[in-house]
């Protein structure tokens, strides 16, 4: 009697726990307090162009893998690296799948342009989204562009590249590689749209930096150029005149070259000096060159975390000159602290400029002379002039004739230097850095394609015309047309497009790397062979790729034979 | 023995003795595993002492969830520490209390003032989630507290709970081991006074050695002749080159390290309450410069017995935790040139760039230039009520626990304008605030029918709720430093960030235990728990156990066996979750990347995906046997108990690598399976034991084997296998934690033959070529190791003799491997920095283990170092002054004591301390702290 007495209790207690959980459903239900999901942000414009935002930021976070290397231009006939032991490209035998640089592009492309791009494209078409038509568009418009623009780096670094053309919900590991002409042309399609929905140029100084249409059309000029040699198509060159055009011609807002000096005028320059100065990118200075800038800015949020370290990576390191006295040059405020890292070849330095009165080779826009400036020195004001001795060094030489013992290296501590790097230093000297906005393209280029495109389809004149243009407004001579090739575009390119542009997409746009490189650059004739035209793809990316094999460039480890 | 005399005497083999005594005298009569007896001596001049078995050490009452129970009783694996034994130990913070103290246990000390360290109980279950045991504190979880938030000298005895069906009473979060502690309460009716007080120093514990001047210059030379290249020293380094002067860079980022504690505690007991009130200061400089702790506690326990039926308790504390002041940074240090100035010479301020390299920021940087005050309060409330029902054995019970924590972060860059470098002020200011509120309602009923059957009943359920808030501000360009960081309003650019979380959690368990005569016991546990964290699918788990005991001792076939007091054997089976995942994570969150427009323009705030959500994520899910023995033999002259276990995990919460195509490179999920067996080994033994000298032995030693057995489940490859997840180095059949890479196979030599490997020259590192086909590639890789211990073991030995006592616990890590990227110099800046001073190859002295000065490491090898280590860990002397001393100065107890921590270290491995195996320069760990104390107790 009594043990039921116990088991009534007992069961009527657990009866209650039962009831009380039961109860309980609702308040383990989660609503992030603190943290927007795409579900909760993706419901307006407002909310599409935080994206956008983001967007901007990782284009700007993947023009550099980091403060110490660009290797956009190392390893390619531009420069070499003037840090000699094999690493920036100077060895390309230690360019491996397990490589950081190929990963960190790859990376960079897939996890976060290509991502938040299809994020914004795939949500664009969610029916209750509150926006017009147009709204919808431009935005899509910008994200499709950004897509393209990071397609067309992977497969001029990699060839073709597995396409994700939409945000990706849940876990995936069966991606194969698509065709080079695949990629073109999906890239094709997106610029197609963007140009078309893009909106024109507007003189608003708080849009410098954001996408217009020219912009698309200017990498459309591009992207049909790649598609005309890899089709074999030659209407593709049509085409690639014809976005160059709508550029050139106003159709996509005002553009034009500079062609008179403008911004802080009461520095010592010329106008071709005038476009790189710090604040002097943007369209709200006056310069209607630019048609799509990356933003610096100093201590402003969003801004200042990514300084633009150009100054530091492509400078000599002149503070390593060391006179019989002991004493360097000093890091002071017309010389910030340049480390020598992407070292300019001869052909850059010195075999392309085929005219001295070129004003882009001017002493404003090119560096050849440095003083010893260390007030404790008895040297101090000397000019550093170098002579070779017998040993092949080269030895500070005084301005009384005397050749000292006090030799200089010529590969990363003296050497000219292209002057686009300079700009204010707010943070010091000695942080060897700038709040400089970069260009990504200028009009200049834009005629440097539409010559291109001229040139494939084998209209020279009109390719002449194109470049005359370009040198023009440098004072150099015109060129005519008896010398054009490619080379010599490639050589017009460099002369204008110098530390702005990422030279080895353009190369192997061109299939030019290997042939070019092997030619001008002296590090990597042990080294290179005609495989690494292409970067390996990401051994990372093979290894978790587990449902597909995605396969590796041929020459790598790891590459069918 | 004669009382208060030293006249005394022991038996001959039959047990006779005899002893010539004053009259009236008190004879104190002791024997190992017998009571000690005492009685008055009469006119008789014969007696017969029958000794009376000692039980106490059976009768030991632990701490079990949910309640106590008697250790013969318990059919689980746990360990008890006696933290009352070890507090001649400088143990700052609980958990060194716990370092090589519970034979599976694994505490890992992080070297810094007041850390906390971590600690792992049975090797780690879950490869992504968290390994953090569950601390109960008094009963209830400590919800958000940490370790150090609890004063060692507080706490009574700590108990861990290691196997399922112990832990499985608290279901979701059992799976990683329970530590229960138990502060102390008032024993004695007369009011004790406790004070204990040390004062002492520390020092690095463990250095790795850098090369000295000369090595650093030899290393210079050979870096020119292998890049080709002039490579000058710096100016700075010049000028201390040619005056001949080096710094120790370990010295430049030490301090003097003073320690100290003083405490002082009041308990007793009345007839209707205990109490114990307490109240220390710590204070504790480590070794590394600007790194200090400080800690203010005070704590109260009261227990009223209000009636017959109602019982009314609480168990409350609040500290204050001082963790101020940046700290050197010892990963610049490590790069120091010996030829650097860390000062300039003209004003003596701090140069920063120590030798000009702009990669090496003066260590001290932080240190002297940021202001950083970092202080956190918490007060921790349980309070209890227990009602006794009206039938006997039944009882209700009630815990409140509620629990605030704060802290405030401020940090604070003046401006600066020296050499080139210039900026404005700029700082932050962080509050967090966090509330934790456990309600928990419980039913007991425990009863003994017949005199043979007991049964023990638990039944409770509980609600837990947390939520968490945290906001900064901060600003820069500030043109004024005078008032810091609380000056921001004046500075330009203000950001604002605000974080907010909650979690909650409800749960259900009952226990029945049931036992008989002593003899055979049987414990059924089941758990609910529901957790808001997870994904909407998976609120929900169960979690039951069950643990079967049979004290073989207490059988009519084994009390004839002398040298035998106690046998029990246990088996136990449970299941139990690890819930280790946070607020949100199931969801597909955003993160700020922000953006600015135009020269001069405002900040555009951009917002990005960083996960891809998971409707599915839920518990993981533990389920293990445990196989145990508790012995105690030759009179409780030797005891311990050896566990054997295996748990399955599954589910397990598994950051997969995914290919970066789909946007993301991991995702959270539960897939996968792994293994962990083990054996744990505990001895205690009395070795000898004679009136004047003593010397007892405690040994635990535990092996631990991980085995992973399903990752994805699928085998997309098609070979016919379960795939592998190489991007997180896992592989189905090996242990967490495998080093998946090249093997190593020596030095290439000049007039090698280089046709397997293109990109190799002389002075680099030979691959094998495993597969065979002629070349080096991917294919060559494979699990060559893994960073487990094959065994962990640690010895404690306790010598007495008269009123010293002398204990000394050694430790020893056996086997293990870690990759050490130090001792590479080629990918350690080897051009502009030192490095460890290990010899490398050079064309003069081509060794065959260890590259040349430049090698780039072109396919990411490891590098992999052995962890083995053998560590003098805790030592200490101690005198307690005699008492017929002391007792005319009325005290009760006199102790001075001198003891040291981490005193030696012997290993073979090159980096930072083994214990945590932080490979590299600049890792997130650094060095271990050696310290001595001096200490004091008194009690009155």
């Amino acid at each position: 009697m009594k043990k039921s007495k116990y088991i009534v209790l007992f069961s009527s207690l657990i009866l209650l726990l039962g009831t009380q959980v039961s109860c309980s459903d609702s308040y383990l239900e989660e609503k992030p307090m603190d943290k927007f999901s795409p579900e909760n942000l993706l419901t307006s414009k407002k909310g599409f162009e935080t994206v956008i935002y983001s967007l901007h930021n990782f284009a700007r976070s993947g023009l550099f893998q980091s403060n110490n290397e660009d290797v956009m231009n190392t390893g390619t006939d531009v420069a070499c690296s003037g840090v000699t032991d094999g690493r920036f490209f100077n060895d390309y035998s230690l360019i491996l799948p397990e490589h950081a640089t190929p990963k960190f592009y790859w990376n960079w492309a897939y996890q976060k342009m290509l991502k938040d791009a299809n994020l914004v494209i795939t949500r664009a078409e969610n029916p209750n989204v509150s926006w017009t038509e147009d709204e919808k568009n431009a935005i899509v418009a910008e994200a499709k562009f950004f897509r393209a623009y990071t397609y067309n780096i992977l497969v001029n670094l990699f060839g073709g590249v597995p396409i994700v053309d939409k945000e990706e919900l849940s876990p995936r590991f069966d991606y194969t590689r698509a065709s080079r002409k695949e990629v073109l042309e999906f890239i094709q399609k997106d610029l197609e749209f963007a140009a078309r929905y893009l909106p024109i140029v507007t003189s608003d100084a708080s849009q410098d930096g954001r996408i217009f249409r020219a912009a698309a059309n200017h990498l459309l000029s591009e992207v049909y150029i790649s598609l005309g040699q890899e089709t074999g198509n030659q209407s593709f060159y049509n085409k690639s005149i014809a976005a160059a055009t709508a550029v050139i011609d106003g159709s996509c807002g005002e553009y034009a070259l500079v062609k008179s000096r403008f911004g802080d005028t009461s520095r010592p320059g010329d106008y071709y000096s005038d476009l790189f100065w710090t604040n002097q990118q943007n369209r709200a200075s006056g310069n209607k060159e630019g048609i799509w800038v990356v933003q610096f800015e100093y201590l402003t949020p969003g801004a200042e975390e990514a300084n633009n370290a150009q100054l530091r990576l492509w400078g000599p390191k002149i503070e390593d000159v060391t006179y019989p006295d002991g004493k360097k040059i000093l890091v002071c405020d017309t010389i910030g602290r340049m480390q020598g890292i992407i070292r300019p070849l001869n052909h850059a330095n010195y075999e392309i400029w085929d005219d001295p009165n070129d004003m882009r080779y001017s002493p404003h826009n090119f560096k050849k002379d440095f003083y010893m400036n260390n007030p404790d020195s008895k040297y101090n004001g000397e000019k550093l002039v170098l002579t070779k001795k017998d040993d092949g060094k080269m030895y500070i030489t005084l301005s009384d004739g005397t050749i000292t013992d006090k030799s200089v290296d010529t590969f990363r501590v003296c050497y000219p230097y292209f002057r686009k790097i300079e700009g204010e230093m707010p943070w010091g000297a000695m942080a060897g850095r700038t709040p400089n906005d970069r260009y990504i393209m200028r009009l200049s280029e834009t005629y440097l394609l539409r010559a291109e495109a001229y040139f494939h389809k084998g209209d020279l004149a009109n390719a002449v015309n194109d470049i005359n243009v370009v040198r023009g407004r440098a004072q150099a001579k015109p060129v005519q047309s008896g010398q054009i090739s490619l080379d010599y575009i490639l050589d017009e390119r460099m002369r204008e497009l110098v530390v702005e542009e990422p030279r080895r997409k353009t190369l192997v746009r061109l299939n030019k790397l290997y042939e070019r490189t092997m030619k001008y650059n002296f590090r990597v004739k042990d080294n290179m062979e005609p495989y690494h035209e292409l970067w390996p793809i990401p051994q990372t990316a093979i290894d978790a790729n587990t449902g597909a094999k995605l396969l590796q460039n041929p020459g790598y480890p790891g590459a069918a034979e | 023995m004669e009382n208060g005399t030293t006249n005394g005497t022991i038996t001959d083999i039959d047990g006779c003795f005899s002893l010539d005594v004053a009259d009236k005298a008190v004879l104190v009569v002791s024997y190992i595993g017998y009571e000690t007896q005492t009685f008055f001596v009469t006119s008789k001049n014969s007696y017969n002492i029958k000794l009376v078995e000692d039980t106490k050490a059976l009768e030991e009452v632990v701490v079990i969830g949910y309640g106590s129970a008697r250790k013969k009783d318990v059919t689980g694996a746990l360990t008890r520490v006696n933290v009352t034994e070890k507090e001649t130990i400088p143990n700052v913070n609980p958990v060194q209390a716990l370092r090589g103290s519970v034979a599976g246990v694994r505490v890992i000390d992080t070297g810094m003032a007041g850390a906390d360290g971590t600690i792992q109980v049975r090797g780690t279950t879950s490869i992504t989630a968290s390994n953090d045991p569950l601390i109960v504190l008094d009963g209830v979880p400590f919800s958000g507290g940490r370790l150090s938030d609890i004063n060692t000298n507080d706490i009574e005895t700590i108990d861990v709970l290691k196997d399922a069906s112990s832990t499985a009473i608290y279901g979701s979060r059992g799976a990683n081991g329970v530590i229960m502690i138990t502060t102390k309460r008032g024993k004695t009716s007369k009011p004790q006074l406790n004070y204990n007080g040390y004062v002492g120093f520390s020092d690095f514990a463990n250095m790795p050695k850098l090369m000295s001047g000369e090595r650093y210059q030899q290393l210079r030379k050979d870096a020119e002749v292998y890049m080709n290249q002039e490579l000058p020293f710096q100016t700075i380094e010049e000028e201390n080159i040619a005056a001949g002067r080096t710094i120790n860079p370990w010295d430049v980022i030490k301090q003097d390290a003073p320690m100290t504690e003083h405490e002082l505690s009041i308990s007793g007991k009345g007839e209707k309450m205990t109490y114990y009130l307490s109240g220390s200061f710590t204070s504790q400089k480590s070794p590394l410069v600007g790194d200090q702790f400080k800690r203010l506690s005070v704590r109260a326990n009261f227990d009223l017995h209000v009636t017959d039926w109602l019982e009314i308790g609480t168990n409350s504390s609040f500290a204050t935790k001082d963790y101020s002041g940046a700290e050197a940074n010892w990963g610049d240090a490590a790069r120091l040139s010996p030829y650097s100035s860390i000062r300039y010479d003209d004003d003596g301020t701090l140069r920063r760039l120590p030798y000009g390299d702009g990669m090496v920021q003066n260590p001290l940087w932080n240190v002297e230039m940021k202001d950083n005050k970092e202080i956190s309060y918490g007060v921790f409330n349980n309070n209890y009520m227990i009602i006794k029902l009206p039938l006997k054995g039944l009882s209700y019970q009630m815990n409140l626990s509620n629990n605030l924590r704060f802290k405030d972060i401020n940090d604070y860059t003046p401006a600066y304008n020296r050499d080139g470098s210039s900026w404005l002020g700029s700082g932050s200011k962080e509050h967090q605030f966090t509330h934790d509120l456990i309600f928990e309602n419980i039913v007991k009923y425990n009863n003994t029918f017949a005199e043979k059957h007991n049964v023990d009943v638990t039944l409770m359920y509980g609600y837990e709720y947390s939520s968490a808030n945290k906001s900064k501000l901060s600003s820069n360009n500030i043109f004024n430093d005078a008032l810091g960081f609380n000056g921001l309003g004046i500075g330009e650019n203000h950001t604002v960030s605000t974080t907010a979380g909650k979690s909650v959690a409800v749960s259900s368990m009952a226990r029945i235990g049931y036992r008989f005569a002593d003899k055979y016991m049987v414990n059924l546990t089941v758990r609910r728990d529901g957790y808001s964290a997870f994904g909407s699918d998976r609120k929900y788990g169960t979690f039951p156990s069950i643990g079967l005991g049979w004290a073989l001792s207490q059988e009519q076939f084994m009390r004839n066996i002398s040298w035998l007091d106690f046998l029990k054997l246990r088996l136990s089976w449970g299941k139990n979750g690890n819930r280790g995942i946070s607020s949100y994570e199931s969801l597909s969150t955003m993160d700020l990347a922000r953006y600015v427009f135009g020269d001069g323009g405002n900040t555009s705030v951009g917002l990005y995906p960083t996960s891809m959500a998971n409707p599915l994520l839920g518990w993981e899910t533990s389920q293990s046997y445990n196989l145990g023995l508790d012995f105690t033999l030759f009179n409780s002259r030797l005891s311990g108990n050896i566990d054997l276990y295996s748990t399955k995990t599954t589910d397990l919460l598994l950051e997969v690598s995914i290919p970066s195509m789909t946007g993301y490179d991991k995702y959270l999920t539960n897939i996968g399976e792994t293994q962990n067996r083990g054996i744990e080994l505990t001895l205690n033994s009395e070795n000898i034991s004679t009136k004047d000298f003593s010397w007892s032995t405690s040994l635990n030693f535990s092996a631990n084997a991980n085995k992973i057995l399903h990752l994805s489940g699928e085998d997309l490859d098609g070979d016919g296998k379960e795939d592998d997840d190489i991007g997180k180095s896992r592989f189905i059949g090996y242990s967490m934690g495998s080093n998946y890479n090249y093997v190593f196979d020596g030095i290439w030599q000049e007039g090698d033959d280089f046709s397997i490997d293109k990109s190799a020259k002389p002075g680099d590192i030979k691959f094998k070529d495993i597969s065979g086909n002629g070349s080096i590639g991917p294919e060559d890789r494979m699990v060559l190791h893994n960073n487990r211990p094959k065994f962990t073991m640690s010895m404690n030995n306790m010598f007495r003799y008269r009123d010293f006592t002398l204990s000394f616990l050694l430790d020893l890590r056996c086997g293990g491997y870690a990759a050490n990227n130090w001792i590479n110099p080629g990918t350690e800046y080897y051009n502009r920095c030192n490095q460890l001073d290990l010899p490398y190859w050079t064309p003069e002295n081509p060794l065959n283990d260890r590259p040349g000065v430049g090698y780039s490491n072109p396919r990411g090898y490891g590098f992999y170092e052995k962890l083995t280590y053998l560590r003098l860990q805790d030592v200490s002397l101690a005198y307690s002054l005699p008492k017929s001393l002391i007792q005319k100065l009325t005290l009760n107890n006199v102790k001075v004591y001198v003891s040291g921590k981490n005193l030696a270290t012997w290993t073979g491995w090159h980096g930072w301390d083994p214990e945590h195996a932080s490979g590299g320069r600049a890792s997130k760990n650094g060095p271990l702290i050696k310290s001595w104390v001096l200490g004091l107790q008194i009690s009155l």
